[in-house]
């Protein structure tokens, strides 16, 4: 009966602590790779009734380049058509992307920041 | 008196000239009533009583002609005594008869008693003339006399040797006288031979002195009738004085020294009987031809010169004969003319162009040959500089200068005072000025109510009450561009509205909205009913500026973006995300 019983006990505990290696380990071994897979997709609805909530977040957001509304040594600043939404929100990428083409009708896949006055500067970004 | 003699002396001294100079007798003297000078061959003469003469010739215009019996009668009588002393003529018998006819001739009332005053004189001559014959009769007894004691004086002084028997004594003849009685005879004869020498020429001188009054006297009269241009009593007396005075002296005429100078001075010789005589002859010829000349122009409707050889005319014949009995209608006609010339003359003296204009028409219709150029020009000058001022005064009110209206005011009225422009104009400028200042003060409170509408509606009313103050006319400016502005706005908003592009109406709008929130109620109704028809621009646009307005740089800009979407021909929108481009790219393009 005792043996039965530490062997129920022994289950229970190392069927947890396998489950947390196994997690443990996928996460050493994907999540190093797919930053996209940490980030939160942005709420659009809540951005353009106003970004104070959001400031400093990382969000992602998947969609498609709409129009080039400004460039500048410093930086572009696109009209992005987000998947899942009839909006399109303005995004910056600084000059550390120049060496990546961005056009109109790109889809994307990019991780933003949520910076100070509510503009979203995009800090990684990946072609879909 | 005086003065209208001296003229008639120049006159007399122009004829003068004229028959020396061996021309025929030119016209007679022009008199210009206007500058007070009378020309003759050239030469002017400032006449300084023109008024009096002006107003004698008004007079006997005026005077009912002598047209009657009596001044037939009189000229007759006159005519008569005239030719029975007509130095062909001249006896006696005739001299009495003339003599007899001045008595008649003095009874008229057209005569003056002028003949009377010839008879007396010619009667007193007649006396100093009675006077020498009795000294002549006299002088004849005392130079008998004379010759008696002379020949008394000679036998007694012809007795040899006081005692002695003259040689040669006959008998029968006296005894001489002893010494002492002889040389108290003598001496007796001698004192009476010298109070009859001294008797005998006291009665010479008496008797010289005698006939050169008379004739003074005579002459004066004479000088007297010429000077008051009597010329035919002047031609009665001085051939009377002839048949009186026929002793062959000189018959120079005396006058006073002035008269005396300027006869000679103007004649080149003395005054005698003959140049007067024959001057008088001529002058009384002259008004002759003068009063006919005047009939003559008059039934030719040519008053200017007719009433101009008339006046000549009264210059010499002021009481003559042809110059009465001239018709009072014909007169009268001359009259007119000269009155209404005078009132020209007035007129623009006193620079009363109205009525100068209409006299001249006057004076136009009545004498064809009636010189208007003068008055014309000098009336339409007048007309032109005082228009002329009258612009420049409309000029500065219209400006404001004050100080050039009071100007171009008086300097148009000291031109033509009577003007009844000028009072217009003024009148007009200053009702102006009350309108005006009224239009300001409504001006000014519809500003304050923001009528911006009634503004412009009245903006005809504004424009020159407002002409003075540059403040409010900016003001007024403003408002008027504005309100254009909004017509056309709503004009184009209804017409992309009707186009089926209320967004891009709405924009317009309110784009004009924004500058003028709330103050023309037609923009605002337009806008209002815009706002609904594109309600989905209009709040994406909305949002977007309020979140840019409040530091939203992203959500903002996704609402241009989504403003753009719905509208993308939308000026707001563009502009939007221009300006958050470069908010978040500041050194973009």
């Amino acid at each position: 009966m005792s043996d039965r019983l530490l062997t129920k006990r022994w289950r229970l505990i190392l069927l947890p602590v396998v489950a947390l290696v196994a997690v443990g380990s996928w996460f050493l071994f994907f999540g190093t790779k797919d930053v996209f897979r940490t980030a939160v997709p942005l709420d659009v609805s809540a951005y353009i009734t106003g970004a104070n909530s959001l400031r400093g977040n990382t969000y992602k957001l998947e969609g498609e380049v709409t129009a080039l509304l400004a460039w500048s040594p410093s930086g572009r600043l696109v009209s992005f058509g987000v998947e899942g939404s009839n909006r399109a929100i303005p995004l910056l990428f600084s000059s550390e992307f120049d060496s990546v083409n961005i056009q109109k009708g790109q889809r994307l896949k990019v991780l933003v920041l949520v910076e100070d006055k509510g503009v979203l500067h995009a800090k990684k970004l990946a072609k879909l | 008196m005086r003065p209208l003699a001296l003229f008639f002396f120049l006159m007399v001294g122009a004829i003068a000239q004229a028959n020396d100079a061996g021309g025929s007798l030119p016209a007679l003297p022009g008199f210009d009533p206007g500058v007070e000078v009378a020309t003759w061959n050239g030469r002017s003469w400032n006449i300084s009583d023109n008024r009096i003469f002006q107003a004698r010739f008004e007079r006997y215009l005026s005077t009912p002609s002598d047209i009657n019996q009596d001044t037939t009668e009189h000229f007759k009588i006159l005519s008569r005594i005239r030719e029975l002393l007509a130095p062909s003529k001249v006896s006696l018998q005739s001299r009495e008869e003339a003599f007899r006819l001045l008595e008649e001739a003095s009874d008229y009332a057209a005569d003056d008693m002028l003949s009377d005053a010839i008879s007396n004189q010619v009667f007193s001559a007649w006396l100093a003339q009675k006077d020498a014959t009795l000294l002549q009769s006299a002088t004849a007894t005392l130079e008998a006399e004379r010759k008696r004691l002379e020949w008394n004086l000679r036998i007694v002084a012809g007795t040899e040797g006081l005692g002695t028997p003259v040689a040669g004594n006959v008998a029968g003849q006296p005894q001489a006288p002893p010494n002492s009685r002889r040389a108290l005879e003598m001496q007796q004869i001698t004192a009476r031979l010298a109070e009859v020498n001294i008797l005998l020429k006291s009665n010479l001188l008496k008797k010289e002195v005698s006939q050169a009054q008379a004739k003074t006297d005579f002459q004066i009269l004479i000088v007297q009738l010429f000077l008051q241009r009597r010329f035919q009593h002047v031609l009665i007396a001085t051939r009377f004085y002839r048949s009186i005075f026929a002793d062959g002296t000189s018959q120079q005429i005396k006058f006073g020294e002035e008269a005396q100078n300027l006869f000679t001075k103007t004649t080149g010789h003395a005054p005698t009987l003959t140049s007067l005589d024959s001057l008088c002859g001529e002058l009384i010829s002259n008004a002759h031809d003068g009063v006919n000349a005047f009939k003559a122009l008059l039934a030719e409707r040519e008053m200017a010169r007719a009433a101009k050889r008339l006046s000549e005319a009264f210059v010499i014949g002021e009481y003559l004969t042809p110059l009465d009995v001239v018709p009072i209608s014909e007169k009268r006609q001359a009259l007119v003319f000269i009155q209404k010339s005078n009132q020209l003359l007035s007129a623009l003296d006193v620079k009363d162009y109205i009525l100068a204009e209409k006299l001249v028409n006057d004076l136009q219709a009545a004498a064809k040959d009636f010189d208007a150029s003068k008055a014309n020009a000098a009336i339409q000058a007048a007309k032109t500089a005082s228009a002329l001022h009258l612009a420049k005064a409309r000029n500065a009110a219209d400006s404001g200068d004050k100080a050039a209206l009071e100007t171009e005011l008086e300097a148009a009225a000291a031109i033509w005072p009577t003007n009844p422009a000028l009072a217009e104009v003024a009148a007009g400028i200053y009702s102006r000025g009350n309108v005006n200042a009224r239009a300001l003060v409504e001006f000014e409170q519809l500003v304050g109510q923001r009528g911006w509408r009634q503004i412009y509606n009245e903006r005809m009313r504004f424009i020159p009450a407002v002409a003075n103050a540059p403040e409010k006319q900016a003001k007024l400016q403003e408002i008027i561009d504005n309100i254009i502005m909004i017509d056309r706005t709503v004009a184009r908003a209804q017409d992309l509205e009707r186009r089926g592009d209320p967004a891009g109406a709405w924009e317009i709008t309110e784009v004009v909205y924004r500058q003028f929130p709330e103050e023309y109620p037609r923009l605002n109704k337009q806008h209002d009913q815009l706002t609904l028809q594109a309600a989905d621009y209009v709040e994406a646009v909305s949002t977007a500026e309020s979140l840019e307005a409040a530091g939203e740089l992203g959500s903002s800009l996704s609402w241009f973006l989504q403003a753009q979407t719905i509208y993308p021909s939308g000026e707001l929108a563009k502009a939007g995300m221009q300006r958050l481009g470069h908010l978040i790219l500041p050194d973009s393009w």
